[in-house]
């Protein structure tokens, strides 16, 4: 049974010259880890805003499960630099998370005098900065703020859990670490991470889709993805897209990638 | 329904090692100006200190302003009198406490703060729910409405629009005409001036709060209402959380500017001091009437001292 299914979808925005995704069909199983990359201005956070409904597409469909209007308590999304609350205190923002269980009434304090903060300070703990729980999220580092967005997605216990750049600007040690966190939760559970880093994405994904100029360019298990495909990724999407901050992320880093024999 | 796209990932700008950092001028921005006819800076300021003083020419005339009357022996000497007449001041006791204290000069502004601070809590109570009814994102806009259906964004959109026309209305009648016309209901006395300050208020306020409210970042909403809250709790808990203390802070102005507009009320008789300014003023009474016009001069710079300690303290 397939998890996430997108289906002939496209999605484009007003004034933009071609389509932000194109056509895309893709399909997630539960329990699949699977990693997006590819150059900036691919359509890649697109994806992930269509998976969690925050967008519509234009024509094709997005089902969860098989449904095209899922309930949104059935994805979590690690927002790229973390869409926090800056005044309110970490276990605050995590706590959000569990809002789509809460009852009406209970969900407008749940927030402000958490009931039962058990679930929310053991992730807390597990990813190291239970110490800040009280503490306003503005005074936080950016590493300890992306690990504040995993664990308030982490809260919401959803079965896709999709995460867009969350080792962006990290140090490489940081970034390991928020991985595991998100990988933790696996069981029965499927993960999409965007990321940039592609030597990260080999080492830590069993599932590579190569996404760029709005269309999946590959989509296979690391250890076939080769040094031309990905070059091809982001030549591609300089010739497709045109936009000078595609170009500008094509030399990136290839080291680590199997050669192409 | 479309959000713009997001921002581009930062780590390839910074990271990326062919980005030059010099700056050059750019040619084509002269020629942009210049195709367009704007002319040069000195040219564009030129015409805009002209146009600037045709207004000002305009609006003089309009106003009937003529400094020779000001300043000619007529006027001067009428002034003259009048400070003459004035001094001094009438600092005795049966004027400043009266017979009851209820009918003393210092009672009076004692009623006017306390016109003041309740007209603003009711303009409070009143703007935050014509504020939340009044913000678009809040209505029918943003990441709440996502695939929502066109009849319900049409209603939110009249909500919201029929809130800002309601919103305008209150603020757009001055504060002393609502006071006439609360007086007229409920009688004379402060419980008017509380009112007319409350109603009006309410409408500057009301519009501030729905602007800041409009003007949150939809992200951190977009992600509290994608783990399945409700709107409700959206708008609770991720749009009214990134208001900053900015607003505490325009709220405590409008206290300030509550309690000048409570020092006039009482000239409908709505309560508070203004009812001694009137008064002394059509009785000729000018040594009452100084001493009231200081009593309002410490009143004002009182309320500007408090109110910009405390903000001072919030910011």
């Amino acid at each position: 049974m397939t998890l996430l299914g997108f289906h002939d979808v496209t999605k484009s925005y007003d004034g933009a010259t071609r389509p932000a995704v194109a056509d895309v069909s893709l399909t997630v199983d539960p329990g699949e880890d699977v990693a997006i990359v590819g150059p900036s201005g691919a359509g890649k956070t697109t994806l992930l805003r269509l998976a969690t409904g925050a967008l519509r597409p234009d024509s094709g469909r997005v089902t969860i499960d098989g449904d095209p209007d899922p309930d949104r308590t059935q994805t979590a999304l690690v927002y790229q630099e973390g869409a926090l609350l800056e005044r309110r205190s970490v276990l605050s923002n995590v706590v959000v998370g569990t809002l789509g269980s809460q009852s009406r009434l209970r969900g407008l304090l749940e927030p402000l005098y958490p009931r039962d903060p058990e679930r929310a300070i053991q992730l807390l703990e597990r990813a190291g900065i239970a110490e800040y729980a009280d503490t306003r999220v503005d005074q936080l580092s950016s590493g300890e703020r992306q690990r504040v967005a995993c664990v308030r997605a982490l809260v919401q216990e959803s079965r896709l859990l999709l995460a867009d750049e969350p080792t962006a600007n990290l140090d490489p040690t940081t970034s390991q670490r928020i991985l595991d966190l998100l990988s933790a939760a696996l069981d029965d559970r499927s993960l999409i991470v965007v990321i940039h880093d592609i030597d990260l994405a080999l080492e830590h994904f069993e599932r590579i889709v190569g996404f760029s100029g709005g269309t999946v360019r590959f989509d296979k298990p690391p250890s076939r993805v080769s040094a031309a495909d990905v070059d091809r990724l982001f030549d591609e999407s300089a010739t497709t897209a045109g936009s000078t901050r595609a170009t500008r992320a094509q030399p990136r880093s290839k080291p680590g990638v199997q050669s192409d024999q | 329904m479309t959000a713009p796209p997001r921002s581009p990932d930062r780590s390839t700008e910074t990271r990326s090692p062919d980005r030059g950092v010099t700056c050059r001028p750019d040619p084509t921005i002269r020629e942009s100006s210049e195709e367009l006819g704007r002319g040069t800076p000195s040219k564009r300021s030129l015409t805009w200190l002209i146009v600037l003083g045709i207004i000002v020419g305009v609006a003089a005339w309009v106003a009937e302003v003529d400094p020779i009357t000001l300043v000619s022996t007529d006027a001067r000497q009428q002034m003259w009198q009048f400070v003459a007449d004035g001094v001094p001041p009438d600092f005795s006791a049966e004027y400043l406490l009266g017979r009851t204290v209820r009918d003393g000069l210092l009672w009076a502004i004692v009623e006017t703060i306390a016109i003041s601070i309740a007209g603003i809590v009711l303009a409070v109570g009143l703007a935050i729910p014509l504020a939340v009814a009044g913000a678009s994102n809040v209505t029918h806009t943003g990441p709440m409405y996502t695939g929502t259906s066109g009849f319900r964004r049409y209603a939110g959109h009249l909500l919201q629009r029929l809130t800002r026309g309601i919103l305008s209305f209150l603020r757009a009648v001055p504060d002393l005409v609502w006071g006439f016309l609360f007086v007229t209901a409920v009688g004379l006395g402060p419980f008017a001036g509380v009112l007319a300050l409350g109603i009006h208020n309410a409408g500057v306020l009301g519009k501030i709060y729905a602007d800041f409210l409009e003007d949150t970042d939809p992200a951190p909403a977009e992600a509290v209402y994608a783990t399945g809250a409700t709107r409700l709790q959206t708008v609770f808990h991720g749009i009214v959380p990134q208001l900053t203390p900015t607003l505490v802070s325009y709220t405590l102005y409008r206290w300030e500017c509550a309690i000048r507009a409570a020092t006039i009320l009482g000239f409908v008789g709505a309560g508070g001091i203004g009812y001694y300014l009137t008064v002394t003023i059509t009785r000729l009474q000018y040594q009452k009437l100084v001493t009231a016009i200081i009593a309002v001069f410490v009143l004002v710079v009182a309320a500007d001292y408090i109110s910009a300690r405390l903000r001072r303290n919030l910011v």
